[in-house]
């Protein structure tokens, strides 16, 4: 699968483009699916994850939706910096369709962050 | 609770009130109408021209809704009131109370009746601690609409908006009725009422309150009591010759029915652990309680088991006490969560839930044959299990021991989990990490279990064959390691120093629960619970009477625990006391008839032949899940009930006073089936049994 730049004006004015952004999580080893990203109302791409190999593309089909507040909400809750819970109570982050996916995924980017070099982040 | 309180409860929601109805929140009035952790009401008072009607009576005969009928006194002996006065309330999103006037004297009468409304947001944490908000209050009025009471500290805005369907003046304080009240014998349009909405909104910006629909008749929250009778019927049916017994138990399914909630981040409803402090999610208390509940009520058992598995730990996090393969402790919603000011995002400052997760998992295949969420959360095991043997482990010495990372977490992280229970038997507090008995056995039983559920569901022998082998080594190192010779039983610990942690405890009750002690020892172990210093006759005090740090009022030091007795009758049970474990129970149930059939969490560890009722615990919660699931496991162990290869298995062993006993309809992979049992007059005869292995077809 070719990873693709995230759809969102916003997330391209970043410093780092999220183009190639793969990698390998230890916390998703058990996990598949997808996650949709979203920032208020606009889509921002879609979170793919394969027992452990995780990547962002443009598009894509996912059974859950990733809503957040603002950008460097969702660049600390992917990179592991922000817990999922402390953001979905301080009114940051929000998750529809498949919840269980979505949090699997959320929690398990706690365990390290995914993203080999450079995080979305940085 | 405090006696001059009284609550009503849906899930996680709850309202404490005086007795007249009021709330009136102070450092050492624990008031308030309270949702996720967070108080949306600290002051609702009723006035009626300048003055405070007086309690009547109430009628809490339901847990989500109260009545209390108050009159306007104007006498100092007699009651002499004109004006009958009564608030009808329940709870569900919110307050919703029903006032209602009626005039009986001969004249019209004006009257200013004026409810006064203030929201502080204080986070259960602060209630607790008595700490200052960090955040900014505001107000607004929207003259003829609806008071709003708001909070916000950044992103995170909790509102409280008070509607009425009778006009009112709204000041930011309250709201005020000027009426004039016909005499009731004009008739019943002379009866004035106002339906109060109190709407607690989480999201602000986003939500729009869920609102409970105002209703002309006198029924408040008819889904609630549709849903009950539901939840009651579905439940299996306990009939029985002493009628305290089937009072308990209908006590406690109703109980545990309140206590169910439901939120975004749990997958079905799961019981909070109990009010007011621990309405929430509590691992150890899931779990224990969903133990309880499996032969009544399996549901709670498949939610915990599915969204406590969703919340087990993926990564190292010493703030949150986590490693991966945890089981969490407590989750919280309140604002200090939110702001990690507490580390309850969620905190997995316990060590025993892990092993218990698995053990629930393996009872729930037996009571259910539902292979299917077994076969789901296989990863889940396998990680609790890796947890158990490495990060649970800390020093590699084949116990499980704890030591908190967060400094402000817990300092004992089992089911005792307060800062003086872990003592020698001078008093001396054992230093960390400790390894507590119970968690070993908890250990020893998860690992036979998940070697049945390897072998038999996730069809890995060579797994279960490492797992049996782990068992016989854990329990033969243990019988050595952790028994005290002089005193014949096992110690209660392991300090930091590998010295054992001599006080004698009701933890050695839970060893017969798991079956990690030795038939001889747990012989000796037995005749310690029903000695005279760990049986005050009402149930085994959480410490003997003889050891250093008792205090029979100490709240793991003395005091007796219903589900603690619980588990340890079915551990009795296990090892063949059966005889001991109908004693201990009946005594269990005699208590709760003087607790109007409802245990509390906890009560005084007071011999019981200087009191004739058992001694109320000042702090205890009520209701609390796992000592409503108490009965429901003492019934199990006067039954004996057991389900082995998809067969109930029945063999009742009654104290005389319980002549009969039968439970209808009882589920299982059988489908429903009842168990009936008959007190025999020779019971110390039938009751000693061969121990038996635990049940590991």
């Amino acid at each position: 699968m070719e990873p693709t730049p995230a759809g969102s004006a916003r997330i391209e004015s970043e410093p780092v483009p999220w183009t190639s952004k793969r990698g390998q999580a230890a916390g998703l080893e058990d996990i598949s699916g997808q996650l949709r990203l979203q920032i208020a109302d606009a889509p921002v791409g879609v979170l793919k994850v394969e027992y452990g190999a995780v990547e962002i593309a443009r598009e894509g089909d996912a059974p859950a939706l990733l809503v957040v507040d603002s950008l460097p909400t969702l660049l600390g809750v992917l990179g592991g910096e922000m817990h999922p819970f402390v953001a979905f109570l301080q009114g940051r982050l929000r998750i529809e369709g498949n919840r269980a996916l979505a949090l699997q995924i959320l929690f398990g980017l706690q365990a390290d962050s995914p993203w080999s070099g450079p995080t979305p982040r940085s | 609770m405090a006696l001059d309180t009284i609550s009503i409860l849906d899930g996680n929601e709850f309202v404490v009130s005086n007795r007249q109805g009021d709330i009136e929140a102070a450092p050492m009035a624990h008031h308030g109408l309270f949702l996720d952790d967070t108080r949306f009401l600290s002051r609702w008072v009723l006035t009626i021209n300048g003055r405070r009607p007086i309690l009547l009576s109430i009628d809490d005969t339901s847990y989500y809704r109260i009545q209390h009928f108050l009159a306007l006194a104007t006498g100092d002996v007699y009651i002499d009131s004109h004006l009958t006065v009564v608030r009808q309330r329940s709870v569900g999103g919110g307050l919703h109370e029903v006032l209602v006037l009626a005039n009986h004297g001969k004249e019209p009468i004006d009257l200013e009746v004026r409810m006064e409304v203030a929201a502080d947001f204080a986070d259960l944490f602060e209630v607790k601690g008595k700490l200052n908000k960090k955040g900014e209050l505001y107000r607004h009025v929207a003259p003829g609409d609806r008071l709003t009471l708001g909070y916000r500290r950044e992103h995170f805005r909790r509102e409280t908006q008070v509607t009425s369907s009778a006009p009112a003046e709204l000041s930011e304080g309250a709201l005020t009725y000027r009426i004039r009240l016909d005499p009731l014998r004009l008739g019943l349009q002379a009866i004035w009422r106002t339906h109060l909405d109190v709407f607690a909104v989480m999201d602000p910006g986003r939500e729009s309150p869920s609102a409970i629909a105002h209703r002309a008749d006198e029924e408040l929250r008819p889904e609630l009591a549709s849903d009950l009778r539901g939840w009651i019927e579905d439940a299996p049916k306990v009939v029985t010759s002493w009628q305290p017994l089937e009072h308990i138990y209908r006590r406690s399914l109703v109980d545990l029915a309140a206590l169910r909630f439901r939120k975004p981040i749990l997958l079905g409803a799961m019981p909070a652990a109990g009010l007011p402090w621990f309405m929430t999610v509590f691992g150890r208390d899931s779990l224990l309680t969903s133990f309880q509940a499996l032969p009544f009520i399996p549901e709670f058992a498949a939610s915990t088991l599915r969204t406590l598995g969703l919340l087990q730990s993926r990564a190292h996090d010493p703030f949150r006490d986590a490693e991966p393969g945890k089981i969490p402790h407590e989750v919280r919603f309140g604002e200090m969560t939110a702001f990690e000011d507490t580390p309850h995002s969620p905190y997995y400052g316990t060590a025993d839930a892990t092993p218990l997760f698995l053990i629930l998992l393996e009872e729930y295949e037996r009571w259910t044959g539902d292979r299917e969420l077994v076969q789901s959360l296989e990863s889940q095991a396998r990680a609790a299990m890796k947890w158990i043997d490495h990060h649970g482990d800390r020093d590699g010495d084949g116990y499980i021991e704890y030591e908190r990372r967060n400094p402000n977490g817990l300092e004992n992280q089992c089911w005792k989990d307060s800062g003086d229970s872990i003592a020698f038997a001078d008093g001396t507090l054992a230093e960390t990490p400790r390894a507590t008995c119970e968690l070993q056995g908890y250990a020893y039983d998860a690992k036979r279990r998940t070697a049945r559920l390897a072998r038999d569901v996730w069809k890995d022998s060579v797994w279960a064959a490492e797992l049996d082998r782990q068992a016989v080594d854990l329990k033969r190192r243990f019988n050595e390691d952790f028994w005290l010779s002089d005193r014949k039983f096992f110690a209660l610990a392991l300090d930091g120093h590998k010295r054992k942690v001599d006080s004698l405890t009701s933890n050695i009750g839970h060893l017969l629960w798991s079956g990690i002690a030795d038939d001889d020892k747990a012989a000796h172990c037995v005749t310690h619970l029903m000695g005279d210093a760990l049986f005050s006759g009402w149930g085994v005090r959480t410490m003997a009477d003889s050891e250093g740090s008792f205090n029979p009022l100490g709240y793991h030091v003395g005091t007796v625990w219903p589900h603690d007795n619980a588990f340890i009758a079915w551990g009795l049970r296990r090892y063949g006391y059966s005889e001991e474990a109908a004693r201990l129970s009946f005594a269990m149930l005699e208590a709760a008839e003087l607790f109007h059939h409802r245990l509390p969490e906890a009560f005084a560890g007071y011999r019981r032949e200087i009191t004739k009722y058992p001694v109320e615990y000042p702090t205890a919660c009520s209701p609390q899940a796992w000592a409503a699931g108490a009965p429901l496991l003492l019934v199990r162990a006067f039954l004996g009930l057991e389900s082995i290869g998809g067969n109930l298995i029945v063999d009742p062993v009654l104290p005389a006073t319980i002549g009969r006993l039968e439970v209808l309809d009882i589920p299982g992979p059988w489908g429903r089936r009842d168990a009936f049992g008959r007190a025999r007059t020779d019971l110390t005869a039938s009751a000693r049994r061969r121990p038996r292995d635990p049940p590991m077809d």
